[in-house]
């Protein structure tokens, strides 16, 4: 009694005091933004600017939307915990006394050999694929992987070079049809600074590729490397080892890189639909109702979706996302509770033209066990 | 999911009281799924969620009590899956955390700082990290929140009784982490 009563006085002061600490950023803008069903009309967009206008002084300053911390904009996730959002009291340079990362753990899961220093840090990876039927029009889709000796207390310098590393060569498994446009290139270095993040290759590329193709295989790296460092959108310089001008002739290296300047621009770069829950072969428990979660920028928001249990459809049905296109919306798919096995949801977009062709789409693969 | 076709006014109230119930709850939110995650940019994305979602359900609630308990539901229900997706690496670095090997209890900001003030506050935390989901989440609400019995029954959709067994468990469990370590 006295020692729960001790517990208990002790565990109030410590969530207190530990919960004063966070001082979170303001979203409000961001969340009116997302929960509109449209992009707004006139009316409403002024009385939200009103109503927000504190949020939107953060706007004008070029901060990305409701994220006053410069945080990873990744849509509908964030990349990396946000750096200023937590105060560094406790424990600094070392791991907190508690978890700490935004990062969904992938199933090919680091085994715990690395060091004792530190578990391996899961890193954001964008890959270039198509993303539709047609074959020639390539966006980015992001992957979590580790890198052997990454930890999760490596310093920026390492993990931009690794999360660049694994763009530019690995095949995870389960991700076929990913491009690997930056085959014959090799990667020499990754500097980071406040400022600037620069990218060294070995060379141009081969100019095999349509140019879009080749403007995205570069931002797929502008993405990794900014989402790994996980400052904001630190411009992006490449330099060339062997003195060549430009990336694939197309890209010219005398100029920075950087992500579209807005979230309803992110569609120049990322494929219209990611699944972002679960994460790819994520095993997940039998008996509890899964939501498939992701973000959609698609025609009048309209995200159709399969549920294939070891390649046969038992399920499927179509949501709204929160916005439709240009902007980038999110949308939850639930699916009750499947029994155990291995499922692939498929989530896409029909073709606005004649409601067959497959305009965009995203498989993720999944376990019930 | 949407209820397309009346936006306008209907768009506006929803608006408005999101706006009002931001304000009332967006950092006690946060907080609390700080403490449930101990990861600022998860805590926060989670909170934006259960907003932009109730946004979407503000027609069905238009109470502020209702949606204050639906705010609460949504951010315990995706702190929590949050949590599970944490997998492997998490459950061992649980292991490893607050044990001999676990850097943070080895070389926290300074050893003065945790000898006058912060040893036994994150002692606490850590042994509180590593209770199961539920017997943590029992205690955060009742210590932090404040809540009682039938509101944590109802925020975590389990009887009156499991409240009650998750926080004599987990009071139990924390007295003893916390000696140990």
């Amino acid at each position: 009694m006295n020692d729960d009563e001790h517990t208990i006085a002790a565990l109030r002061v410590a969530l207190d005091e530990r919960a004063a600490e966070i001082e979170p950023g303001d979203r409000l803008d961001e969340i009116l933004e997302r929960a509109r069903p449209h992009r707004a009309a006139g009316v409403n967009r002024s009385w939200l600017l009103l109503a927000a206008a504190a949020a939107v002084l953060a706007v004008v300053a070029g901060v990305w939307l409701g994220l006053p911390d410069g945080s990873q904009p990744v849509p509908g996730g964030i990349d990396r915990p946000l750096p200023s959002a937590t105060p560094s009291v406790g424990s600094t340079a070392t791991e907190p006394p508690a978890p700490s990362t935004s990062e969904p753990t992938p199933t090919p899961t680091p085994t715990p050999t690395a060091t004792t220093a530190g578990a391996l840090a899961v890193l954001p990876v964008y890959y270039v694929a198509p993303i539709g039927d047609d074959a020639r029009m390539v966006r980015l889709y992001r992957e979590w992987l580790t890198s052997a000796g990454v930890t999760r207390g490596a310093d920026d310098q390492a993990r931009a070079r690794a999360a660049v590393e694994l763009a530019m060569t690995a095949v995870p498994p389960g991700t076929d049809g990913y491009l690997r446009t930056w085959d014959g290139v090799d990667l020499l270095d990754v500097s980071v600074t406040d400022a600037r993040i620069t990218i060294t290759l070995s060379g141009p590329g081969t100019t095999a590729f349509p140019e879009d193709t080749e403007r995205v295989t570069v931002q797929q790296l502008v993405w990794t490397a900014q989402a790994a460092v996980g400052k904001g959108t630190i411009p992006v310089r490449f330099e060339l080892a062997d003195g060549s001008g430009a990336m694939f002739g197309t890209q010219p290296v005398d100029r920075t890189y950087n992500r579209p300047a807005s979230r309803d621009l992110y569609h120049e770069d990322l494929a219209p639909i990611w699944v972002t829950t679960p994460t790819r072969g994520q095993v997940l428990p039998a008996g509890r109702a899964v939501t498939v979660r992701g973000e959609a920028c698609v025609f009048e928001a309209t995200v159709s979706w399969e549920l294939l249990r070891e390649g046969t459809v038992v399920d499927n049905g179509f949501v709204t996302a929160s916005v439709g296109a240009p902007d980038r919306g999110t949308y939850d798919i639930r699916l009750g509770s499947p029994r155990p096995g291995s499922y692939t949801v498929r989530v896409f977009e029909l073709s606005a033209e004649d409601g067959r062709r497959v305009s965009a789409e995203t498989t993720m693969p999944f376990t019930v066990r | 999911m949407t209820a397309m076709g009346e936006h306008g006014s209907a768009q506006r109230s929803a608006d408005d009281a999101v706006t009002e119930l931001y304000a009332a709850h967006w950092q006690p939110l946060v907080r609390l799924a700080w403490l449930l995650l101990h990861d600022a940019g998860e805590a926060e994305e989670i909170v934006q969620d259960a907003f932009v979602a109730l946004h979407a359900h503000w027609s069905d609630l238009r109470d502020p009590i209702a949606a204050t308990a639906y705010l609460r539901k949504t951010v315990l229900n995706r702190a929590r899956s949050a949590l599970r997706h944490r997998g492997v690496e998490e459950r061992w670095a649980a292991a490893v955390r607050g044990g001999p090997d676990d850097p943070g209890t080895r070389t926290g900001v300074s050893a003065e700082d945790a000898a006058v003030a912060g040893l036994s506050r994150e002692t606490l935390l850590a042994a509180l990290a590593r209770l199961p989901a539920r017997q943590r989440e029992v205690l955060v609400l009742r210590y932090y929140l404040d809540l009682g019995e039938a509101q944590i029954a109802d925020a975590l959709e389990i009887s009156a009784g499991s409240v009650k067994t998750h926080a004599s468990r987990g009071l139990a469990a924390l007295r003893l982490g916390t000696e140990r370590t």
